[in-house]
């Protein structure tokens, strides 16, 4: 008997210790959510379908090189709204055209209408469509990240909301310039130099005027934000061809320069397969334009003079050293494979936590305060008995939230009070129980064993279903709710160890020390 | 001490009065909540913004609510708390007025419109010609960009960093609100060079943006029916889990209890007119999972009575095992109410809404584990005898 207690005395002095050691200095240990700390919690959703639109462009000049390469005669490739791909094309080249559509469009299904000419109408497959969007999620998740690295914010948190879906949750702790950092993060900064086809233009009207009202097949207007021979207050366009010479992907490098004019700009440079791309094309372009796309908007069109091997820049549309450098950051952490819309915004300065947590800390003082009042006025020397696990039974909770790395919300702050109040009910339960049976005749030994006995399953079925339900909202919440979750559940773990386990020890150890014949006990 | 000594009450006996009462109260609650036209939402589920202003004087809040109506932003709401200082501005989501087209994708969304609107008509003229001279607002700036304002136009600045991060240390100190200059003189490190740079490219702005909330329609549509699920699901975990541990009959009368709790708390919330959030659902599904101890200390007692007591009628067993567990029901109740009030009178206002369904959860919940719970199965047994099993 002796020997069993001894063992259980050491085991809570081990796991006393223990917590002690995991929550020492709590500074550092407990870490606190973005509502205590401030900070910003951002939700975005990834419009997926910019990537569809842009394979299905992408598929278009892959079809064209096709059927070119393979000297198959065609009238017409176009691509209509619906994001499918039709082929105007005589009979003849039916079989041909078919295994084209085999061979290199494996992604695409088709249904032929025969005609003069055959109508070919080629469809995205659902599989595919579905595998697009999930790299689109997954690179965006990529460049998020690389982003926010190239920020410096400190221990964020970037992941998918939930399984699949379209949805990114970024938790960027301590961030006390929120809307810089927000415009930043969702800037698609895709880079892209085209070729220029005619203008610029003055205005979108005047280029229509001049192309006879209708766009030509694989170019598009695109309005010019940088530097252009216009003046001020104008809106000039310029038609470009869609499918890039080089984009971004080749980029190796990109950093704050200032142009010939001493203004600010980005330079950057390619890798070798972006290079090679772009020394050929400037070879045989010599004395064209070359337009310097970002996020569809044209910065500059430099006339091409000789052939380009080396590093270039972008200049033009920058007001301050701050948006080049910002740029450079954006170019080198890479672009979103798609556009990005806010749908859920929190940010929060420091100073609100920190009125959140004096005034959490001193109700808790207060709670815990009347608790153990009312536990030693009640039950008296077992009434000590309950508050002692009561202390150890917080000590337990902040040691497993230091040690899962758990973080603290305000709502985490009021399940942990909530949980001073639920710590104790595990010890109403057993000591009611022992009232009971010691009314009933038995023994002190007897009463107190057979009533932690008897209120065992109790406590066992009534604060599993709690955690049942504490399961769920750990389910269904998003940061500051699931951290109440997390401190209710392990408040209500660490009560059943501590009510029950820690309790009887000590009541045991006191009536062991009190020799055999106890005839009284202070409850 | 004990203040339940052993009780020899009636529980039962009128148990048709308070199941009519429960009832009505339950009818009565959902009526109520269907005639003001739902719950009201805060805006994490109806989306919208939310601006929380502290001002370095009290600001003319009803010139500010003219000014929001002129806005045309649609409902808004305005509160002030504490000493007027801080000022919180809700403004329901906002529709694309008629003939604008709605903004272009990737541009800003509506609730960050709004959001900016709200902000800038807060503005003096004199912060606007600021803004617009190209001065930034070091209220409402990060260190980042006070470290940059430095490096760039201070060549002797030594330790740029280090500064910036005491100057925002010392406003976060004071509610986020630097009120002049001269308060940066005394930091370490700051020479009166230093601070003629700070002054000639920062001003100090009448208020500091201590929150922005937007949640678009999506999220908060998306919220309202997660929330919904959460707690079916956790009604239909616990349900199992009774049926498991005692019988199916118990669960039911759980869970029939568990229903009335929540919908007459939600009920209870709704007349106080407060703004139904997250944290509420959580308080929501801490009661389903709390109030079950009071039912689960007399089904306890119930089944081990059971065993025992076989000859007497139900009824009479169950009766008696309410007035046996009735002191452990109450303390068990009485602590975790203590605590509960604490959280409402002390823990600030963000907490408060959550304490309120607490408390009237708690009340409720115990009160059900007595007058409906145990009732229900009552009747169950009358029904269909149990077979003495268990």
């Amino acid at each position: 008997m002796q020997k069993k207690i001894t063992w259980r005395i050491v085991l809570i002095l081990a796991i006393v210790g223990g917590s002690l050691f995991l929550i020492y200095p709590p500074q550092e240990k407990i870490k606190l959510g973005l509502d205590l700390k401030g900070g910003s919690h951002l939700v975005l959703q990834v419009n997926t379908e910019d990537a569809v639109e842009n394979e299905v462009d992408q598929a278009r000049e892959w079809l064209l090189d096709s059927l070119i390469d393979e000297s198959i005669p065609f009238t017409e490739v176009v691509r209509k709204e619906d994001r499918t791909l039709e082929i105007f094309a005589e009979a003849p080249q039916e079989e041909a055209i078919k295994e084209v559509l085999k061979e290199r469009m494996p992604a695409w299904d088709y249904t032929l209408h025969r005609g003069r000419p055959n109508r070919w109408v080629l469809h995205l497959k659902e599989t595919a469509i579905k595998e697009l969007e999930e790299r689109t999620v997954r690179q965006a998740l990529n460049t998020l990240r690389n982003r926010v690295d190239e920020f410096g914010v400190e221990e964020p948190t970037i992941q998918r909301q939930g399984l699949g879906g379209n949805r990114i949750v970024l938790e960027l702790p301590g961030l006390d310039d929120p809307e810089r950092v927000k415009e930043k993060i969702k800037t698609v900064a895709q880079l892209e130099w085209k070729e220029v086809v005619s203008g610029p233009y003055l205005s979108r009207e005047e280029a229509m005027r001049q192309l006879q009202g209708s766009i030509p097949e694989g170019t598009e207007l695109m309005p010019v934000v940088g530097r252009h021979s216009f003046g001020e207050g104008t809106n000039p366009y310029i038609l470009i061809r869609k499918a890039a010479v080089v984009t971004g992907k080749d980029l190796k490098n990109a950093f704050r320069s200032v142009d010939e004019d001493n203004l600010p700009a980005v330079s950057f440079t390619l890798n070798a397969e972006g290079s090679r791309k772009f020394s050929r094309y400037t070879a045989k372009h010599i004395g064209d334009l070359l337009a310097i796309v970002l996020d569809d908007k044209v910065h500059s069109y430099p006339v091409i003079r000789t052939q380009i091997t080396g590093p270039g820049q972008i200049s033009g549309g920058f007001t301050t050293l701050q948006e080049a450098e910002d740029l450079a950051l954006l170019l080198k952490a890479g672009a979103l494979p798609a556009s990005m819309t806010y749908l859920e915004e929190r940010s929060m300065g420091p100073s609100l936590g920190k009125d959140s947590i004096r005034l959490g800390i001193y109700a808790a003082i207060i709670g815990l305060f009347l608790v153990i009042v009312f536990m030693i006025t009640y039950y008296k020397r077992s009434g000590i008995n309950a508050v002692v696990a009561l202390f150890l039974n917080i000590l337990l909770v902040l040691g497993v939230l230091a040690y899962f790395r758990a973080t603290l919300t305000l709502p985490g702050i009021a399940g942990f009070i909530l949980t001073i109040g639920m710590a104790v009910d595990a010890n109403v339960l057993i000591f009611e129980r022992i009232r009971e049976e010691m009314r009933e005749g038995k023994s002190v030994r007897t009463a107190v064993s057979s009533g932690f006995r008897k209120a065992w399953r109790t406590i066992l079925d009534a604060n599993l279903t709690t955690l049942i339900a504490a399961l769920f909202l750990f389910e269904f919440g998003t940061g500051p709710v699931k951290g109440f979750a997390v401190t209710l559940s392990v408040g209500i773990l660490a009560s059943m160890f501590t009510a029950v386990f820690v309790s009887r020890t000590i009541f045991e150890a006191t009536l062991f020390r009190r020799g055999p014949r106890v005839e009284k006990l202070s409850i | 001490m004990r203040f339940f000594p052993e009780t020899n009450i009636d529980f039962l006996g009128k148990r048709r009065i308070f199941l009519t009462l429960s009832g009505l109260l339950f009818l009565i609650g959902i009526i109520f909540i269907i005639l003001k036209g739902g719950l009201n939402y805060g805006i994490d589920f109806a989306g919208g913004t939310m601006i929380r202003l502290i001002f370095q004087e009290p600001p003319p809040i009803d010139s500010i609510r003219q000014e929001l109506v002129n806005l045309k932003l649609g409902d808004t709401e305005i509160q002030t708390f504490g000493d007027k200082r801080e000022v919180l501005i809700r403004v329901e989501r906002i529709a694309p007025r008629e003939g604008e087209s709605p903004p272009e994708q990737s541009e800003k969304t509506l609730e960050e419109i709004a959001s900016e609107m709200v902000i800038n008509s807060f503005r003096s003229p004199a912060e606007q010609d600021a803004l617009n001279r190209g001065l930034i607002d070091l209220n409402n700036t990060g260190r980042e960009v006070i470290r940059r304002v430095l490096e760039e136009r201070l060549a002797s600045a030594s330790t740029p960093e280090e500064i910036a991060l005491k100057i925002v240390e010392l406003r976060d100190e004071n509610r986020g609100l630097l009120n002049s200059f001269e308060q940066l003189a005394s930091l370490p490190g700051m020479s009166q060079e230093m601070l003629g740079t700070l002054k000639e490219n920062f001003f100090l702005g009448s208020f500091h943006i201590a929150q922005v909330e937007m949640v678009g329609p999506k999220v908060g549509a998306d919220l309202r029916r997660k929330a919904i699920a959460a707690i079916t699901l956790a009604l239909v975990g616990i349900l199992l889990y009774i049926t498991f541990r005692f019988r199916f009959r118990n669960a039911i009368a759980a869970i029939i209890a568990l229903v009335h709790d929540v919908t007459i708390t939600t009920s209870l919330f709704a007349m106080s007119g407060r703004e139904f959030n997250l944290p509420i659902v959580a308080a929501l599904l801490t009661i389903v999972g709390y109030s079950l101890n009071d039912t689960i200390v007399v089904f306890d007692r119930v089944r081990d009575n059971l065993k025992f007591l076989r000859r007497e009628p139900p009824e009479k067993i169950i009766n008696k095992s309410i007035n046996q567990t009735l002191g452990r029901t109450m303390l068990t109740s009485g602590t975790t109410l203590i605590v509960v009030l604490c959280l409402y009178f002390l823990g600030g206002p963000v907490i408060n809404s959550f304490a309120y369904v607490m408390i009237v959860g708690v009340i409720v919940g115990t009160y059900s584990s007595i007058y409906i719970a145990s009732p229900v199965l009552v009747i169950w047994h009358q029904i269909s005898p149990a077979k003495g099993k268990r």
